[in-house]
């Protein structure tokens, strides 16, 4: 790499990080604003999540006094990781800032990470409710992630690489025949696994009020003030990470491949209306369906897997791909 | 458990000639068992109440006991009442369509107060015994369970005697039955839940996600509304009835003042009166109904649903108040009749919006069957079988969910109910789905009534019953039962002089409560709220 696209690359991983961190509360508004029309209410202001944001992020934190220091590193780490993921992931422009470093196994290592990281903490501070959210989210995760890898499979099947902006790139070279069935069942399945990754209905309820049916806000119940913001932001982080992966798969035109000017406005626009899209999409669906029986969740990650499954198959032995 | 022995038990139980036993006692029955026993023939006007009478101390169990197997009667209530030297506890059993019922009260003189409990055998007893041991410092010997009920570490003194009436309680310590074994854990929720609800702590004992045992602890909304009756004019009490638990207040207005119109011997009030208490019944039926269909569905985090189901609720409550000028229909009931004549509005207009409301309703049932990820939640949770639902002496649509065919409006008729035929709904699975199903076609039997007693003249048209309330002396005792949307409302009120000396109220709720802790064995932690939300237990009609 000359130093002028070392200098071009370094921009847009700093133009993609904001992206991805500003778009982020927009994308949970849009949900909301769809589940709140389904349900005859106006709903909150668009920017609402940005003023819960500021609040907190002004407001003192208050720690439980058995829990240790994991309780405090816990969101700065979970947050950090997810943040890490954003460059592996192709947004306006080819190839992905960070794709040189690592594949998409790497986005599944640290969302996983950042899980992870959430748990502990959850279980540090010593609370029934921590407990329980930590086991029922570590279950769900490890149901999902097998079926997440083997979507990436899938995906990188046709062009023989778990590379991101490599899938992306075959994508958008193929035209019209990219939307080839292996692609769709992989991406259906993804869209399973989405549900499950990001906490919406009907695996979790991330409006509920009722603390015996949570999962992941039962295990956020101890934090507060700036600790909170950062799980806040993190948790609509790995909502936008997630549907940018799919779009950026499932629909790969547009995407800069040149730093010209118009190119970089069109990739730009069409990553805005794509989001927009998925995420009124995730909303609508969320107002169709109601929680799942906890242990049926099993059910959704079998689907997602056979789904997956399926693509494999095709594109290897059926040759359809 | 250890079979305590009563002095007594045996010969007492010989003592009362028994009539043979039918599958079904009538109210012959019950009238030859009152006979044989000595108790009171209600006559005249009083004809409504139960068969009544004193019970020796020393057969208080053996009655009870024999009285279950005879007359299938169950206990609806069990109270205390302060007598100066002394405590009355009475018991009120209810039996089934056309009988009178059976009441039976023991006397206890200061120094000794004991009485064997029935607690064991009859097992709604045991709620109604630990109130009235921590509220007058009655023993019930053997009793399996002293912990207190309603009161928490900072009463001392039973409240409804006084200080010095009885030795001081500690209560500082409350202990839940513990469960064993490698992996089980204490999942303590309450009294301050995450969303704005009454207060009540539950501690389940969990094994991963299933539920092995629940206990529910009650009482931190106790107000002691019962004493705050005691002394006052009987038409003012009608504020405090219809406080009891604000979701229905019209049940508990009309409960009250049935209870002080029957203490006072008023005659029958006029026809358009009872129907006007008829229509304003019914629609606070249709509103908490339906407050009850949106929250279950809302727990199963369909919230389009529930919203649908909300705006009905709304309509309801418009309605309420465009009748009585309050949401909750409040200040229109009092005793006697009504506070004034409810508007003279276009009969027509509130049939159809109760039509409306009643084929919304419908329509929503139909929705939400269409989404199977509703019912599948639905089905098979939090299931109170009809054993378990007799045994708790359960009423209102939980017990009806369950095939206990039970209605206050059929079997002891009262007000503009005695004109009109109510088709009882009933559902045997017991689970969610059922209480879902049975709540659906209240709704629509609720709408049909209104609308016959909106015929009736319910709306404008006299007030109260001619030439007032009498005004008699010495004491008199009445009693109240009316089906609230929870089921049986129950008053107990004795008045001395023109005062009230003693008001009970039996919140259907205080009956129905134990039926959690039953519903939610074998089911997911995650399940609880729905098993909760679909029996709707009241908090502050139980604690009072």
């Amino acid at each position: 790499m000359t130093p002028w696209e070392i200098l071009l690359t370094t921009l847009v991983l700093a133009a993609e990080l904001a992206l991805a961190v500003g778009l982020a509360p927009l994308l949970t508004s849009v949900v909301r604003r769809r589940k709140s029309r389904s349900q005859r209410r106006t709903g909150p202001s668009m920017i609402q999540p940005y003023l819960d944001l500021a609040k907190l992020w002004g407001k003192g934190t208050v720690y439980v006094e058995s829990s240790s220091a994991v309780t405090r590193a816990a969101p700065l780490i979970s947050f950090a990781s997810l943040l890490a993921a954003v460059p592996f992931v192709p947004w306006f422009f080819l190839p992905a800032p960070l794709g040189f470093a690592g594949d998409l196994i790497v986005v599944v290592g640290l969302l996983a990470l950042s899980r992870f990281m959430t748990a502990v903490a959850a279980l540090d501070a010593g609370s029934t409710f921590g407990g329980m959210g930590s086991t029922r989210d570590m279950w769900i995760g490890a149901l999902f992630e097998p079926t997440f890898l083997l979507v990436i499979f899938a995906w990188g099947a046709p062009s023989g690489s778990t590379q991101a902006s490599t899938i992306v790139l075959h994508g958008a070279t193929l035209g019209a025949a990219h939307l080839s069935p292996a692609l769709l069942l992989a991406s259906a399945a993804f869209a399973l696994l989405l549900l499950a990754e990001t906490g919406r209905l009907p695996v979790d309820n991330p409006a509920t009020h009722l603390e015996l049916t949570m999962v992941h806000e039962a295990m956020v119940l101890e934090y507060g003030g700036r600790d909170l913001a950062l799980i806040e932001l993190g948790q609509s982080l790995r909502m936008v990470l997630l549907l940018e992966l799919f779009v950026a798969v499932l629909l790969p035109w547009g995407i800069a491949l040149s730093f010209g000017l118009a190119a970089l406005a069109l990739a730009l626009v069409l990553l805005l209306v794509k989001l927009l899209a998925a995420s009124a999409l995730l909303g609508e669906l969320e107002t169709r369906v109601a929680k799942w029986r906890l242990f049926r969740v099993a059910d959704l990650a079998v689907l997602s897997w056979v789904l997956a499954l399926g693509s494999i198959s095709l594109t290897y032995l059926v040759g359809v791909g | 458990m250890k079979e305590i022995p009563y002095e007594g038990d045996e010969a007492s139980v010989a003592a009362v000639a028994l009539p043979a036993i039918r599958p079904v006692p009538t109210a012959a029955d019950e009238g030859k068992w009152a006979r044989n026993l000595g108790l009171k023939d209600p006559t005249g006007e009083a004809a409504r109440g139960p068969w009544t009478g004193e019970v020796p101390r020393g057969s208080w169990r053996s009655v009870a006991l024999s009285l279950r197997p005879v007359l299938q009667h169950r206990l609806a209530t069990l109270w205390g009442e302060d007598a100066r030297d002394r405590v009355r506890v009475h018991a009120l059993w209810l039996g089934g369509s056309g009988t009178r019922g059976v009441h039976l009260y023991a006397s206890l003189p200061e120094g000794s107060l004991e009485l064997p409990t029935l607690s064991p055998e009859v097992a709604p007893a045991l709620y109604f015994e630990r109130e009235v041991a921590e509220m007058f410092g009655v023993e019930f010997a053997g009793s399996p369970d002293t912990r207190p009920l309603l009161l928490h570490h900072r009463h001392r003194a039973p409240p409804m005697r006084g200080e010095g009436a009885a030795p001081e309680a500690d209560r500082s310590r409350f202990d839940f039955a513990p469960v064993e074994g490698e992996g089980v854990y204490e999942i303590p929720v309450g009294p301050v839940h995450a969303g704005v609800i009454e207060p009540g702590h539950f501690r389940f004992q969990a094994l991963g996600e299933q539920i092995l045992d629940l206990e529910v602890r009650l009482g931190y909304t106790h107000k002691g509304t019962e004493r705050l009756w005691q002394g006052r004019d009987p038409q003012k009490g009608v504020l405090l009835a219809e406080s009891i638990s604000g979701d229905h207040s019209v049940a508990g207005a009309v409960a009250y003042a049935s209870a002080v119109e029957g203490a006072l011997e008023t005659p029958s009030l006029p026809a358009p009166v009872e129907a006007a208490r008829g229509l304003l019944l019914e629609t606070e039926r249709i509103a908490f109904l339906l407050g009850d269909v949106s929250g279950i569905v809302l727990d199963v985090g369909y919230a389009a649903g529930a919203a649908q189901a909300n705006v009905l609720r709304d309509r309801a409550y418009r309605l309420l108040e465009s009748l009585t000028g309050s949401r909750l229909g409040r200040g229109t009931v009092r005793v006697g009749g009504l506070s004034r004549p409810l508007p003279t509005l276009v009969p027509g207009k509130i049939a159809r919006e109760l039509q409306e409301l009643a084929r919304g309703t419908e329509e929503l049932l139909d929705h939400v069957q269409g989404v199977s990820s509703i019912m599948d939640r639905l089905r098979g949770t939090g299931t109170v079988p009809l054993a378990v639902a007799d045994a708790l002496g359960m009423v209102g649509p939980a017990a009806r969910a369950s095939g206990a065919d039970r209605d206050v409006r059929r079997d002891r008729p009262y007000g503009a109910y005695r004109n009109e035929e109510v088709r009882v709904a009933r559902q045997d699975a017991g689970d969610v789905e059922a209480r879902l199903r049975v709540k659906v076609e209240e709704v629509r039997e609720a709408s049909r009534l209104a609308q016959a007693f909106l015929k009736r003249g319910a709306l404008g048209g006299a007030v109260s019953v001619d030439g007032g309330v009498p005004s008699v002396s010495g004491e008199r005792f009445g009693l109240g039962i009316v089906e609230s949307p929870r089921g049986e409302f129950l008053f107990a009120v004795s008045i001395d002089h023109g005062s009230l000396q003693r008001v009970h109220v039996r919140e259907p709720s205080f009956l129905n409560w134990p039926a959690i802790e039953y519903a939610v064995r074998e089911n997911i932690v995650p399940d609880f709220p729905l098993c909760n939300k679909s029996l709707n237990l009241s908090y502050s009609g139980f604690d009072r």
